[in-house]
């Protein structure tokens, strides 16, 4: 089902259609922060100036290197044209754009100045650093985690509704039961509302569910045989109703899957927001990469699909995978461990070469079993539950980044 | 591969690296010279650096403020356990930690009411329980941020003004212009500090202290940052942060005509001056924050153009020679203010150079070389106490902006009438003794002297 919140989304190409007939084109490498920072730019000098003739100029001040220096030049020409500028030498154009990558000591600050006239425009854009540095392909990743909460409630999934931490920042944590708001305040997260879901889901031994958020602190949650829908603007409220919806696989929405509501697995059938839907082997997780789909299946193994061809993994891995991009390599693979619920649960990160994945980086240990593992809204981030001996759960948000 | 050996090897792994490979010496006496000096107890903002920095290590070890920065330069809880705000940033709430003072009470929220208070005259403040109230007319978009700030420092005045308060050292001699020295405080609330004692001579010049940590007769010093690091012992260097600029005297018939001002901020060559005087340390910069802070500082053109100062120079006649006024105990200051001159003159604009003496003090000169400590990472922050310290309420406005593009039309609209002309950035410099450990001084600027140790005591 299309939630009516996401129009946008209806402008992306679903990845079921990617799976079939192959359409995901490769992205370049972990550039899909700097591919947004073009589009914005360009968004903010059209409002200023309406598009004409004009000569653009880029300057580095960061410490970009030179390829993605050039590759951001690439994609900002190119976001220019596509909103109507005539880009020429100086000469011959009406207005000059002097665009400059600079960074302060948290972000990454580009600057425009759009001379037309005797106009002097300006234009300022601050883009997350965390595509920092952009070592070279072949440094090692290292997987942090940062604790987000501990529960006495068994958590099913939580969400950050603004996609990032920050002073005054929420977090959306769902139970079988109820849904809790959190707030970030004075570096800890405090619980501001309970709001119970007023239905039960459909009983399960392994019992799973999914929240992601929409806009304007609205958000959606899925249980086996439920589907919520509620706000945490002001106050939380929720609603929930009897449903086979698909869930969201990733916070951004753009890859669904039917849940089996009597079992633990997505029986296979999958949608998209814009109405498309294909079928794979049931499975138990997915990791949605820019050009590839994996799958966790029943049977133990994990399978890619790309371009409609499906393709078993050798690696043997446990039932949780996420898809996740780092700073310095796109496209990671985040994997459980292959014990079982009664042991201590481990996650790497592998990436894929040649269609085959290795690991990338050391394993990182947890003190229960991975009973929930999804990738974030912009998929620079997983966020993972674990299920402790104490019997309390644990949400963790995890990054991969360059270097050990 | 989900044993219980791994964790166990994780484990111990994490405390082999986490462990220092020394772990700390209490006692000891620690011996800091320095540049500033200072001979009273003034928590003001000071536009003279190095009595600022002086001003702000002693705080920063004797006050404690309600909150700090991390590493990452984030508000963390510090004397204030949380927050919380209201009236979209109008009310602001923090609750207090019990802490004891140096002078065996305990820390109330009145206390720290009556200090913030004096600081800022446009908050109100008031105390509920170990509730801390700060309201104000407009939004406080950066209130976390200047709470960081040594001018925010929670201390209570003590005999001859004396600071008080809840930090690791408490002050125990004090000889105005001289010397002052900090005692550790036992019951400090987030524990003893490893040194007895700090012993910080002041008004010392760099050739001073640079002989005194070569003979061992020091432990710190503040060096010179535009000259090559000393072997004697280790350096380090922080990012610029201290703005050079040139601050115009407010009425002043002589620079009251903006083409005088804007004229002489043209005919500068900053290059030269970073070249030259300052041996390409820090940043040459037309920007009132540095390119660390800001990354939009390259928007003010820093570029020397004679032709423009002379087109606005001719039209207003004969003109006065301004009197351009620096730090008499401030050799670079010097320099740059006899290169002011000379750029200046070239542009046809007389301007003496004059050292500030009791009898030539910075109000009755046209124009003020000043050296301004940054005191905070954040850009609205800084903006904010720039303009505090030079009485520009356009800086001011900085306060209730969030966005760095709000930031930059408020350092533009604010640098427009060139009552302000910055003309660097410069760095902070030290040079220590081997016998100095786990120093570390963040990237602006910030020393905590409490978790240093000494090997042996002298």
């Amino acid at each position: 089902m299309l939630h009516s919140a996401y129009p946008m989304l209806k402008l992306i190409a679903g990845w079921v259609l990617a799976l079939n007939i192959g359409l995901f084109a490769p992205l370049p490498a972990a550039s899909q922060d700097f591919v947004f920072g073009a589009n914005q730019l360009s968004a903010q000098i059209s409002q200023v100036v309406a598009p004409t003739s004009a000569s653009v100029t880029v300057a580095n001040r960061s410490p970009l290197d030179d390829a993605t220096v050039a590759s951001i030049q690439a994609g900002l020409v190119q976001a220019l044209q596509s909103r109507g500028w005539r880009l020429g030498k100086p000469e011959a154009s009406e207005a000059a754009i002097a665009i400059t990558l600079g960074a302060n000591f948290r972000n990454y600050v580009w600057t425009a100045e759009i001379a037309k006239g005797a106009s002097h425009e300006i234009r300022i854009l601050e883009l997350a650093k965390s595509s920092a540095g952009r070592p070279p392909a072949n440094d090692p990743i290292a997987i942090s985690r940062y604790l987000l909460i501990s529960s006495d409630l068994p958590l099913l999934d939580v969400t950050l509704p603004e996609g990032k931490i920050g002073e005054g920042a929420h977090l959306l944590a769902l139970s079988s039961r109820a849904v809790q708001l959190f707030q970030l305040q004075s570096a800890q997260w405090r619980l501001l509302q309970t709001q119970s879901l007023g239905q039960t889901p459909l009983a399960s031994r392994d019992p799973r569910g999914r929240i992601a958020p929409g806009q304007i602190g609205s958000f959606d949650a899925y249980l086996p045989g439920l589907h919520c829908t509620g706000n945490s603007s002001s106050t939380l409220t929720i609603g929930c109703r009897a449903s086979d919806d698909p869930w969201p696989l990733t916070d951004d929405r753009q890859s669904l899957a039917f849940y089996a509501p009597n079992r633990n697995y997505f029986n296979g059938v999958l949608s998209s927001p814009n109405g498309q839907s294909g079928t794979v082997n049931a499975f138990f997780s997915a990791a949605v990469l820019s050009d590839r789909v994996i799958f966790t299946n029943l049977d133990g193994h994990a399978s890619m699909v790309q371009g409609g061809r499906s393709t078993p993994i050798a690696d043997r891995w446990g039932s949780d995978i996420a898809g996740i991009q780092s700073s310095c390599r796109a496209d990671l693979v985040l994997a459980t461990g292959a014990g079982d619920f009664q042991q201590f649960d481990s996650l790497s990160a592998y990436q894929v070469l040649n269609s085959q994945f290795r690991p990338v980086s050391d394993s990182m240990q947890f003190p229960g079993p991975v009973v929930s593992l999804k990738t974030s809204a912009d998929h620079q981030q997983a966020i993972a539950i674990v299920a402790t001996p104490s019997g309390r759960y644990e949400a963790y948000l995890l990054t991969a980044h360059c270097g050990t | 591969m989900k044993r219980t050996f791994l964790l166990l090897t994780a484990a111990l792994s994490l405390a082999a690296t986490a462990w220092p490979a020394i772990r700390p010496h209490f006692g000891g006496t620690l011996r800091v010279q320095m540049r500033g000096a200072i001979s009273s107890f003034d928590i003001t903002d000071d536009p003279n650096a190095a009595r600022a920095l002086l001003r702000d290590i002693v705080l920063s070890n004797v006050c404690d403020r309600l909150v700090t920065l991390n590493g990452n330069g984030e508000p963390q809880p510090s004397l204030a356990t949380s927050w919380r705000s209201e009236r979209e940033g109008r009310s602001w709430y923090f609750i207090l930690r019990d802490v004891p003072l140096h002078n065996g009470n305990t820390l109330t929220a009145q206390t720290a009411v009556t200090a913030l208070s004096a600081q800022n005259p446009e908050w109100h403040a008031r105390a509920n329980g170990n509730e801390l109230l700060i309201q104000s007319d407009t939004p406080l978009a950066g209130i976390l941020y200047q709470l960081t700030e040594a001018h925010n420092s929670v201390c209570v005045a003590g005999d001859n003004g004396r600071w008080i308060g809840s930090g690791p050292f408490q002050i125990s001699d004090f000889q105005p212009g001289q010397q002052i020295e900090l005692h550790a405080f036992d019951e400090a609330w987030q524990g003893r500090p490893f040194l007895d004692r700090i012993r910080i001579q002041m008004g010392r010049s760099f050739t001073d202290q640079a002989a005194d940590l070569q003979t061992q007769r020091a432990d710190i010093i503040e060096s010179d940052p535009t000259q090559p690091r000393t072997a004697a012992g280790n350096s380090s260097l922080t990012d610029p942060i201290e703005l050079l600029a040139l601050a115009f005297t407010p009425n002043h018939p002589a620079v009251a005509d903006p083409g005088v001002r804007e004229g002489l901020a043209r005919s500068l060559d900053r290059n030269s001056i970073y070249s030259v005087l300052l041996r390409r340390q820090g940043q040459p910069n037309a920007a009132v924050l540095p390119a660390w802070m800001s990354g939009y500082d390259h928007l003010f053109k820093a570029v020397q153009d004679i032709s423009a100062a002379r087109q606005l120079r001719n039209p207003l006649g004969a003109l006065m020679p301004l009197s351009l006024v620096f730090d008499a105990n401030d050799d670079l200051a010097k320099l740059v203010a006899e290169r002011v001159a000379v750029n200046a003159q070239a542009a046809g604009i007389t301007v003496q150079p004059r050292p500030d003496t009791p009898s030539f003090r910075g109000f009755n000169a046209d124009v003020r070389l000043v050296r301004l400590r940054l005191e905070s990472p954040e850009a609205g922050a800084a903006l904010t106490r720039i303009g505090t310290i030079l009485n520009l309420p356009k800086l001011q406005k900085a306060e209730t902006t969030t966005t760095l593009e709000a930031m930059y039309a408020i350092e533009s609209d604010a640098l427009k009438d060139y009552s302000l002309v910055p003309i660097a950035h410069i760095p902070e410099a030290y040079s220590r003794a081997p016998i100095v450990h786990d120093w570390f001084v963040t990237r602006w600027g910030d020393i905590r002297l409490a978790d240093l140790w000494v090997e042996s005591a002298k």
